[in-house]
């Protein structure tokens, strides 16, 4: 299971890598929200990243995230070589395992290379390393999640655009769902904030992890994980 | 179609499960997210809704930037142990048109300085919050240090979720003032939020159970045998006891003053506290205004005045003096620090005398017009009030019992459970005529409720500042550079990996392209 998953993940990070799309969308969101991160970050002065990585970078990856994804099985299913992949001897869960963690890596070398603005707040100031390490925690699981949302997407379509387009509506639904449980009733509130990622990131920020939390976005990550296998099974029944 | 239900129900069972079965871990330097076992165990234990109204205006400036930060995180920890029972709001009154809502809850607009446009202009903004519960509230006007903000929104929402009322009690029958004369406002004061009662020790009779608080304020008779065991008994039974006396007596007509004997000091004593019998001079002091004659001629004139010393140095860490202005004490003595050691009371001052304070025995001499000079005021930090916290042994462990006129007395209590008394070396403060200043107000009745308050309120520990602010002595220059590196550095980095990567491809397709011709 290991070795297919592993072959998968390899295959798709070449893709990324020999092609010069992946470094253009790395480079634009590590410009844009550098750029808009730094507008009132001397003038808040605080040595803090909060701004950063929990406003700027979470919305810059509701475009960022289905940019990587949208290839992913639309691909395959566009050129015909999705065939090819379910006669294959690996299980659909290994494909969907390894195109998910070639683009979980994609999302990691992003984030590592934000790592300088840690070394620029400790320069300047003494921020809390907790807290930090909470926000990168939560961004990282933020961003997981919707890399699960996109691949799903991407499973459900042989139009890259169409699952762009599709990834964007879902990660945004629930990157939105939270601001409206003013309208509705008490309990049903507390629902759809729950559902929604922003109320687990939130918390997260501070720099304090819960266990409801990571089992959100576990759950999350999950289901549509399985919902991205359910899509590229249902090729064969077709 | 199935499979999927099944698994969505799946998920959703765990993660109810895991609502129920949680762990909770704070990163955080200093743990400033960590509720006390108190406060959680106050959330746990809500039985309705509670709401939490935050009016704070967006965008504040530094450093209140910090503070709404905190505010609101502190606010989910709240909520994560609430259990679903606690609700909160933001709203920024500007913005939602809620000034009107915020001004009915008594939270002001306030101006701040601003940066805007890289000019200085002064901004109005909203710092407040607001507790609903039922048809309760209460409300942090305006919140402007975190310090003690766990223990501001703890006892807020204690008291809009309990409804018992404490009594506080005054002390009558050794000549001190009584809601009627002299303690008018701060009666009307301390009514808002309590039981206010006289509390007369009849011979023969324990004081009330019902008080939970006595507060005895500049007696000037003595103390009989039996009132002497009542205040013991009282304190063993774990009664909170607020001590504001004068250890020298001032006769204004006469300005005279003279050393009081009310037979309190041997009881004080056993629980570690003793009264300097002196004066404190400071040279911060209020003035006051005299009659002079020159010449023939009388005219007023505003004087300093060393013996109405004005305290600004406190235990910031205190909830009595924390945000307190300046307390003016007309005469005032001090407390002697030494005497609580050994007796397992933690004795703490919470307001001193200035940097530049001295002490005077008698006789005194209290006239205005008295000429001191820098060598009268060697001390700084003298101690004028202080807390006593710890389990106090009874007068009666080395003392004989009095008569209690009844031949039976209940039985006697040797310790006291773990209590708290506040001792100020002067029992005029918060008297009528010094009521002027609302400092004086505000340092009475915080004294009130720190003593009132329930026991696991005290448990809250302060917080660490949660401000941490950028070098300021940074240059532009150093700005523009940190700027541009962070934004285009690791960019940079990228362009370079993926150039790398394409020359090196490049290189090797050729070199297989010649091996292959070879071939």
């Amino acid at each position: 299971m290991l070795t297919n998953t592993w072959a998968f993940t390899r295959r798709e990070l070449k893709v990324y890598f020999n092609s010069p799309i992946a470094y253009i969308i790395i480079v634009l969101a590590l410009v844009i929200s550098g750029w808009l991160f730094f507008l009132d970050f001397f003038l808040a002065g605080q040595t803090t990243l909060r701004p950063l990585l929990t406003g700027w970078l979470p919305m810059v990856f509701l475009v960022f995230v289905p940019a990587i994804t949208m290839r992913l099985i639309a691909e395959e299913k566009k050129s015909g070589t999705v065939e090819l992949l379910v006669t294959l001897p690996v299980t659909d869960w290994e494909i969907v395992l390894g195109k998910y963690l070639a683009s979980l890596a994609l999302l990691g070398v992003t984030i590592v290379l934000t790592f300088s603005y840690i070394i620029t707040v400790s320069l300047l100031g003494d921020p809390d390393g907790g807290a930090i390490f909470g926000q990168y925690a939560g961004l990282f699981l933020l961003g997981a999640t919707y890399l699960a949302i996109g691949l799903f997407a991407s499973g459900i379509t042989a139009n890259q655009i169409v699952a762009f387009l599709v990834a964007i509506v879902i990660i945004a639904a629930f990157f939105l769902v939270d601001k409206f449980t003013p309208f509705f009733p008490g309990p049903l509130a507390s629902v759809l904030e729950f559902l929604g990622v922003n109320y687990h990131f939130e918390n997260m920020a501070r720099g304090v992890i819960d266990s409801r939390d990571l089992l959100y976005y576990l759950s999350m990550i999950f289901l549509f994980l399985f919902l991205a296998v359910r899509a590229l099974e249902s090729r064969k029944w077709k | 179609m199935t499979a999927v239900l099944l698994v969505a129900a799946v998920l959703v069972v765990v993660n109810l499960l895991g609502l129920a079965f949680y762990e909770h871990w704070d990163f955080t330097d200093g743990r400033i997210y960590s509720l006390s076992d108190f406060t959680k165990k106050v959330m746990r234990e809500l039985d309705d809704v509670i709401l939490v109204k935050l009016y704070f205006t967006e965008d504040l400036p530094a450093p209140y930037n910090a503070n709404a930060r905190y505010i609101k995180d502190q606010l989910y920890e709240y909520k994560a142990f609430s259990g679903g029972k606690m609700k909160f709001e933001i709203i920024d009154p500007v913005r939602d048109n809620k000034e009107d809502e915020a001004r009915g809850l008594n939270i002001p607009a306030v101006q701040v300085n601003a940066i805007e446009k890289d000019k200085i202009e002064l901004k109005r903004v909203y710092m407040g919050l607001a507790v609903l519960f039922e048809n309760k509230q209460e409300v942090l006007p305006l919140i402007q240090s975190t310090r003690n903000l766990e223990y501001e929104i703890t006892s807020a929402i204690k008291r809009v979720t309990t409804d018992t009322t404490v009594t506080v009690g005054l002390l009558a029958g050794h000549g001190e003032p009584s809601a009627a004369e002299d303690l008018n406002t701060i009666a009307q004061l301390l009514q808002k939020q309590y039981k206010v009662e006289p509390v007369t020790i009849a011979h023969g009779q324990l004081i009330d159970e019902r008080i939970h608080t006595l507060l005895v304020i500049g007696p000037t008779a003595p103390f009989s045998a039996f009132d002497i065991y009542a205040m013991d008994q009282f304190i063993m039974r774990g009664g909170k006891v607020g001590w504001f006396l004068d250890p020298v007596q001032v006769d204004l007509m006469t300005q005279t003053a003279e050393n009081l004997t009310i037979n309190l000091d041997t009881l004080l004593q056993t629980y570690g506290i003793v009264l300097n019998k002196e004066l404190i001079i400071d040279t911060r002091n209020s003035r006051v205004a005299v009659m002079q004659r020159q010449g023939g001629i009388q005219f007023q004139s505003v004087v300093e005045y060393p013996l109405f010393p004005e305290a600004v140095t406190f235990d910031e860490g205190n909830l009595i003096t924390k945000d307190l202005g300046a307390i003016s004490f007309p005469y005032v003595s001090s407390i002697d620090t030494t005497a609580a050691e050994n007796l397992g009371v933690v004795l703490k001052p919470i307001v001193y005398s200035s940097q530049r304070s001295g002490r005077r025995r008698a006789p005194y001499h209290l006239a205005p017009q008295t000429q001191y000079t820098l060598n009268d005021f060697p001390e700084a930090n003298i101690p004028l009030a202080a807390t006593a916290v710890g389990m106090f042994t009874s007068y009666y462990n080395e003392h004989p019992l009095p008569d209690s006129g009844l031949g039976t007395m209940p039985e006697l209590q040797t310790h006291s459970p773990i209590n708290r008394m506040v001792v100020v070396a002067d029992g005029d403060f918060m008297r009528d005529r010094s009521a002027r200043n609302p400092e004086n107000l505000a340092f009475f009745l915080n004294i009130v409720d720190w003593l009132s308050q329930d026991e696991g309120l005290i448990t809250i520990r302060a917080r660490e500042s949660t401000s941490r602010p950028l070098d300021p002595t940074l240059t532009d220059g150093a700005r523009w550079r940190y700027k541009y590196a962070n934004i285009f550095g690791p960019a940079v980095l990228v362009v370079v990996a993926g150039i790398i990567r394409w020359r090196v491809r490049i290189a090797r397709r050729r070199s297989l392209a010649a091996a292959w011709r070879k071939k």
